[in-house]
């Protein structure tokens, strides 16, 4: 069933990221924080793909979660001022 | 900078979130931020810090519920599409500082569906465990847009909002809610999280201890959350709101 990947992918992150993350936070680098920061959020992301690639679910659905991604990638967009100058 | 005392009190205070959360069928958000609040950190400090933490508990708690088999997938797709413009609102609201108008919608919103609740738990109590309500679409994801706006406004998951909504308006059983609004959480969180990170608001840190603390906590009360009835969820939800709802007016 599709639901192993996403659990492997649960579990690994729940299993590993306390002490990574906790590390992190005590080592105190911004720079390394901020690029763990970013891949957590990436995670549910990852899940949900994973989700429309593996799991039974309607054409529409899984056309729908692309656009999920391309909300994101707006928003961050928007604040990196990708798409205005925003200085 | 983040000191070793700051790391173990915001890796406590995770725990503390993500072990409540995770029981409650909640981010955990709504007890962190006001905890982050209370410790004396502003508000943009620790809204973004609690949105890292919750998509933790999300995570966190998430491969229980999949064994299970109780995510509902599409809805959460579905929904999430109309929750992350509202959290992108929300961030855009935050970052111009209105954080004070929101924290009384915040309040009032908890109040309502709180006695909704808790009212539907003591007077109808088979009908909150096992019924489907008629759905209701337009005002179910109108509902979910504002779950976001709330969810990046206050620092909270939207589970609170989420699972009555998922549950109430768009029909579903109230466990699979649970299940579906877990995902849902952290998918919204996340969303809220890179937004104040781009804008260069994220204590990475910091938000990181509070992350590994609601991890750990998620873990343990995920398998607390599965053993309860739906209507043990629903009462001990209704509570958890009511007394939220006290939190988010108190610290205002």
């Amino acid at each position: 069933m599709g639901g192993r990947y996403t659990e492997a992918l649960s579990r690994a992150v729940t299993r590993y990221l306390p002490i990574i993350a906790f590390a992190s936070s005590l080592y105190g680098a911004s720079r390394i924080c901020g690029v763990i920061v970013v891949s957590v959020a990436a995670v549910p992301y990852l899940l949900i793909g994973l989700a429309s690639l593996t799991h039974s679910i309607p054409l529409r659905a899984r056309l729908a979660s692309i656009l999920l991604y391309i909300e994101v990638i707006l928003l961050v967009g928007v604040k990196y001022g990708w798409f205005f100058n925003n200085k | 900078m983040t000191t070793l005392f700051d790391a173990v009190i915001f890796l406590s205070f995770g725990f503390l979130g993500g072990f409540l959360g995770s029981v409650l069928g909640v981010g955990g958000g709504s007890l962190m931020t006001p905890l982050l609040l209370l410790a004396g950190y502003d508000i943009l400090t620790a809204v973004p810090a609690s949105l890292l933490a919750i998509v933790g508990t999300s995570i966190g708690g998430l491969y229980v519920y999949e064994e299970r088999n109780l995510i509902n997938y599409e809805f959460a797709i579905y929904a999430e599409a109309v929750t992350i413009p509202g959290s992108i609102t929300g961030v855009m609201i935050a970052t111009a500082g209105f954080e004070r108008i929101m924290r009384l919608t915040l309040a009032a919103v908890l109040v309502v569906i709180s006695m909704s609740m808790a009212r539907t738990a003591v007077l109808k109590q088979a009908a909150a465990s096992s019924s489907r309500a008629k759905r209701r679409p337009v005002i179910g994801f109108t509902a979910m847009y504002a779950a976001g706006l709330v969810s990046a406004l206050a620092g909270i998951g939207g589970g609170i909002l989420k699972v009555p909504v998922l549950n109430r308006l768009l029909g579903i059983d109230v466990k699979e809610a649970v299940a579906t609004s877990k995902l849902m959480v952290g998918i919204t969180g996340a969303a809220s999280a890179l937004g104040y990170y781009a804008s260069g608001y994220m204590n990475s840190c910091l938000a990181l201890s509070l992350l590994a603390g609601s991890l750990v906590g998620g873990l343990a009360g995920s398998s607390t959350g599965v053993r309860l009835s739906g209507r043990a969820i629903t009462v001990a939800f209704s509570i958890f709101l009511a007394v939220m709802a006290v939190v988010v007016v108190v610290r205002g």
